[in-house]
């Protein structure tokens, strides 16, 4: 089994001089200086191409950086279960039941069947969709298979959620929905958020911070941060600090455009 | 009315095969005992029942049995090489020579060294080993690319995430292999028995059939031609069957076939 680091508090994702090439050539990332704060909703916006998928996966530790390093606290590899990752797929096993796809991190950890599969009922219960515990994905809508995932990605009390466009496949009202019941839950499980999007909307609505990049190679050429949602809620998004907001982030990203490499 | 249309017409056309292959035995003039009617195989299926019906479970059991120890031994091999690139490099070679050679032309060697009915067997066991290893180890790594992100976030050991993601993505791969590998195993068995000649209690249903060829016992071997084609549909029924068993839980939900 693994052997467990004693969990200490979670004190913050650091890059230090990171930067990614993949094999045949390309240039993803260049010279990365980033802290991800504990509680924090850092979101990444940037043109297509400009790495923000590496970005993700080199938090999430899936991948190593070219050169620079990485830590996640006080550790050089992340702990299991300390990072919870979405992607834009939510990615279930098709032929597990929602119960058994958001149980699976507990299993996979060797906690005894019953005991997961009520953890996992626990958290599909907080995504409200507790009623269709037993349904395969294939049974499940797109935004309900999303909760799914998220559940999942919750139920090991991660220090840090990655997102990587995780409702751009959605409609705006599901995903105006999941936004809202996203900022919740980071107010609760006192958790990080990195979210990676196309959306200015998304990214404005949802962000405490946000980080712009240039095309490729992505380099940070932007930081904004946001002062707390005033009103707090969907009624945020009708208020003028939204719309100032979404212009600012919407001039970086211009701006960020320019920036060739 | 269509359901019933595309279930008549079918139906209706082997009947009209049949009824002219009759009618053009009778006109032609042909004896009997060169082309036989269907009438004549008919008759010969229940008088030959003795002979051909223990032939025919001898046939399919040979069959039966190379395929599921294909399954078992190809499926086996394919969770080994899985594990390493290396490893599969290294196997390459004979999976492409054992591709590329028809096969059943080992069963005069394999006569060599063993008495007939395993060499049948083996024969019939090599033809359908490497269609369900190839599938096999097609589905094995068809596994979601994201899904092996998320489990070694988890912390999943190699073997969590061979019983927990790649077998079970496998699933329909091993079935498809198990169908084509099926219907090989049957055509091995024939060769391999036309190649052994085994008389006796052992016998199966092509030796018969090369028998009664020898004998110029036209509506026998027609009767073994059709015991071998019912033969090969209960095959092909059988690991349709095991398929639809095995993806109830994959269809659950309705999605369009």
């Amino acid at each position: 089994m693994v052997t467990q680091t004693p969990e200490l508090p979670f004190t913050g994702l650091t890059l230090s001089g990171v930067a990614a090439r993949y094999a045949n050539g390309t240039e993803a990332l260049r010279d990365l200086d980033l802290t991800v704060m504990p509680g924090e909703r850092l979101v990444v916006v940037g043109p297509s191409g400009a790495g923000k998928s590496t970005l993700l996966r080199l938090m999430a530790g899936l991948m190593a950086p070219t050169s620079g390093t990485i830590r996640w606290g006080n550790a050089t590899a992340p702990r299991p279960g300390s990072i919870g990752v979405v992607f834009q797929d939510p990615t279930l096993l098709p032929w597990r039941s929602a119960l058994g796809n958001v149980a699976l991190p507990l299993r996979v950890r060797g906690v005894p069947q019953r005991a997961a599969r009520e953890a996992a009922y626990e958290g599909l219960r907080a995504m409200g969709i507790a009623d269709f515990a037993h349904a395969v994905p294939a049974e499940l809508s797109g935004g309900m298979r999303m909760r799914v995932a998220l559940a999942r990605a919750l139920i090991t009390g991660p220090d840090l959620l990655l997102f990587d466009e995780p409702f751009a496949a959605l409609d705006e009202i599901t995903r105006f929905r999941l936004n809202d019941d996203l900022l919740a839950l980071a107010a609760t499980a006192r958790v990080s958020l990195v979210f990676v999007t196309h959306s200015i909307f998304e990214s404005a609505y949802l962000a405490s911070r946000v980080l712009v990049l240039s095309p490729r190679p992505g380099r940070i050429v932007d930081g904004l941060e946001f002062p707390p949602q005033d009103p707090a809620g969907p009624s945020f998004r009708t208020a003028e600090a939204f719309r100032l907001r979404t212009a600012a982030i919407s001039t970086a990203l211009t701006r960020a455009m320019g920036e060739g490499p | 009315m269509t359901r019933l249309l595309s279930l008549i017409v079918p139906v209706l056309a082997l009947g009209l095969a049949l009824l002219y292959w009759a009618v053009a035995v009778q006109l032609s003039g042909v004896p009997r005992y060169l082309v036989p009617g269907p009438l004549d195989v008919l008759m010969a299926l229940i008088t030959d029942a003795p002979v051909l019906l223990p032939a025919l479970a001898v046939t399919l059991g040979t069959t039966l049995l190379a395929l599921m120890l294909a399954l078992i031994g190809a499926g086996a091999l394919a969770m080994v090489l899985v594990q390493s690139r290396l490893l599969e490099r290294a196997f390459m070679p004979f999976a492409i020579i054992l591709q590329v050679t028809p096969v059943v032309a080992v069963a005069p060697l394999l006569l060599i060294y063993t008495d007939s009915r395993t060499a049948v067997l083996t024969t019939a066991f090599i033809v359908a080993f490497f269609p369900i290893l190839a599938t096999m180890l097609a589905g094995l790594r068809a596994a979601d690319p994201g899904l092996r992100d998320l489990m070694r976030l988890m912390g999943a050991s190699r073997l969590q995430v061979l019983i927990t993601l790649e077998l079970p993505s496998a699933l329909p791969f091993a079935l498809t292999g198990l169908r084509i590998g099926g219907g090989l195993s049957l055509i091995a068995a024939v060769v391999g028995e036309f190649a052994a000649g085994s008389a006796g209690r052992d016998a199966g249903l092509a030796y018969r059939l090369l028998e009664a060829q020898y004998r110029l016992n036209a509506p026998r071997v027609f009767a073994a031609l059709v015991l071998l084609a019912v033969a090969g549909i209960a095959l092909y029924g059988l690991t349709s069957l095991i398929s639809h068993l095995a993806l109830t839980r994959w269809r659950r939900g309705g999605s369009p076939r």
